[in-house]
């Protein structure tokens, strides 16, 4: 992963912003779970999520009418940038962020720390 | 390699299965070829990930194309969809036989007094018993404690279960062994009587002679059939083996049908904690009626629930972190739209058009479906549809009403697939006649939902399961 694609990974769920969870994606470790188990994902939701990473680097910034790539914004700004991919009226570019998510969720939801943070009994 | 049979029946899930289990005790010469892998109890993981990969079709990315993509969910191991569903064994309505009887003369073929006889038995075999109020846990209590307070019936699930602990684990395959599903009951059974279940053997096709059915052609070589090949292969997988074993129909693979539908997710000041309790221990089928759809409740891990939760940053961690404060119900709509299965060079790509009665009637339901969940006692409910606030007031719910017709902001998922080789009377009317041969065949069957005319608007393993049975009987006889 590049320091693209880690603007859009850190932007999707940065550290320290909730007391419960305060992991970030990046530090819960997403970048050796993609290395490694990328393979146990669907080879379409692989290329998806490949896809969705470029259009938040370089499509989301457009959206709050600033330069791309995602990671010359500030973390507010590059927030405020996914947000409106989310929230987009362009259903592809909603469609992205979902994807984005469920893979990030699929790597997050499973790490330990988060469960046990959440009290699920595992 | 070829292998020799009287029987080859191609899918092991709920159809095939018990399919196998009546041929089995007439004739023990049975070949089970499922394209899955074996799975054992002692496997099932607690993560959402391996278990996908594992045990769900297309690696649990299976989805419909075009602008509105919908995930298409099915089972594919030995058991098929019964292994990762959450048991739930509904009756086929009375009200879908009248019209598959009225609509689409099929009721002399498929009596329902037949259905329900079949029914019954199957009830009793796998033990199928009212998720007891024990095991409930937060998530099935609160669906119990709204439906009441907002004057509406609901019942907890009938399912085929025995010992259930509730560790609401029904859809990353029962680690307790406690689902009655068909790799630890039907296929079994059918095992010991001589039936040979042959695993990660993908058919595609079946081998024809004329009209006649002569067995089916693998990868790693062909099983031929002396009697007949049954094929329970999912709506989904059917209409492509029939389609490369040269059966011709303008039918085949068209009428897609499902259950598309989402979840709402119900944020509480007490702790609600999903994850103890069954998986779908309670329902509520009162909103059939005025708006096509069943509220039920659905355990989710914490990957899939964040998987569906809006925000980004801030926003979506602060809904994180509400699990084990978050009840979560799923709303399955008995759509009147219909899609297609591709086939011949298309094959397998799935489509799937909602009828512009679909989402008003899941409007309605959506906002009956959160009206309950403050009844129960919610502080803020989350409505996943585009536009919307991330958290709903009680006084915000017409919000929801004014969502729009756009398909795309409805995150939706197609579960129980039905009609791509419907059942009919004259061969030009559908694929497979009203004795589950394929129109024009001696001696090819197709018992799975696939023959099925309509969706049924609840839960379908136990009318699948019955009608299989009841193939399987006429077959044999």
């Amino acid at each position: 992963m590049n320091r693209f694609d880690r603007a859009v990974l850190d932007a999707l769920l940065p550290s320290g912003v909730n007391p419960v969870l305060p992991m970030g994606l990046l530090e819960s470790g997403f970048e050796r779970f993609w290395s490694k188990s990328s393979k146990d994902l669907a080879p379409n939701l692989r290329l998806a999520f490949r896809l969705a990473l470029f259009g938040g680097a370089w499509v989301a910034p457009v959206l709050v009418r600033r330069m791309p790539p995602l990671s010359r914004l500030s973390p507010p700004e590059r927030e405020k940038a996914l947000t409106a991919m989310e929230r987009s009226r362009i259903a592809i570019l909603r469609q992205l962020v979902r994807i984005l998510k469920t893979v990030a969720a699929l790597h997050y939801g499973a790490h330990p720390d988060v469960r046990k943070a959440l009290g699920y009994r595992a | 390699m070829t292998d020799s049979f009287d029987y080859v029946i191609v899918g092991s899930g709920a159809a095939g299965a018990s399919a196998a289990r009546v041929l089995a005790d007439a004739n023990p010469s049975i070949a089970i070829v499922e394209e899955g892998p074996r799975i054992s109890t002692d496997q099932f993981e607690d993560r959402a990930l391996p278990t996908f990969a594992r045990l769900y079709r297309g690696m649990g990315a299976q989805a419909t194309g075009g602008r509105a993509p919908m995930l298409v969910i099915q089972g594919r191991c030995l058991g098929g969809s019964t292994v990762v569903n959450s048991a739930i064994m509904r009756r086929l309505p009375e009200d879908v036989w009248r019209e598959w009887d009225g609509v689409f003369g099929i009721g002399d073929a498929v009596q329902y007094e037949d259905v329900m006889a079949a029914s019954a038995e199957i009830e009793t075999e796998l033990h199928a018993e009212l998720t007891p109020e024990t095991i409930w846990g937060g998530n099935n209590g609160l669906l119990s404690r709204g439906a009441a307070a907002a004057g509406i019936v609901g019942s907890p699930t009938l399912r085929n279960t025995q010992g259930c602990r509730g560790s609401a684990r029904c859809n990353l395959g029962c680690p307790h062994g406690a689902k009655q599903s068909m790799q630890l009951t039907y296929l079994p059974y059918a095992e010991k009587r001589g039936a040979r279940l042959m695993t990660g053997r993908r058919v595609r096709r079946v081998l024809m002679r004329g009209t006649r059915a002569i067995g089916v052609e693998t990868a790693s070589g062909d099983v031929m059939a002396n009697e007949a090949v049954l094929v329970a292969a999912s709506a989904v997988q059917t209409p492509g083996v029939l389609s490369r074993s040269g059966v011709r129909s303008r039918h085949l693979g068209q009428h897609f049908q499902g259950h598309p539908g989402m979840a709402i997710v119900g944020l509480f000041d007490a702790p609600v904690r999903m994850s103890d309790g069954a998986t779908q221990g309670f329902e509520v089928d009162a909103l059939r009626s005025e708006s096509r759809v069943k509220l039920e409740t659905l355990a989710l891990p914490p990957e899939t629930f964040f998987a569906g939760l809006p925000g980004i940053g801030r926003r979506w961690a602060s809904l994180m972190a509400e699990f084990s404060h978050a009840a979560v119900w799923v709303l399955p709509l008995r759509s009147q739209g219909e899609g297609e299965v591709g086939i011949g060079w298309r094959d397998r790509r799935l489509s799937f058009r909602l009828d512009p009665r679909d989402l008003p009637n899941l409007r309605r339901g959506l906002r009956r479906a959160c009206e309950v969940m403050f009844a129960a006692g919610a502080r803020e409910v989350v409505c996943p549809v585009d536009g919307l606030p991330d958290r709903l007031k009680p006084n915000e719910l017409n919000l929801i009403e004014q969502s729009g017709d756009d398909p795309a902001r409805y995150p939706l998922a197609l579960s129980h697939l039905f009609g791509t080789a419907r059942m009919s009377v004259r061969a030009e009317d559908g694929v497979v006649g009203p004795d589950f041969r394929v129109h024009g065949t001696d001696n090819l069957y197709v018992v799975d939902s696939s023959v099925f005319p309509t969706n049924l608007g609840v839960n379908p393993q136990l009318t699948i399961m019955a009608i299989a049975r009841m193939a399987a009987r006429r077959i044999v006889a």
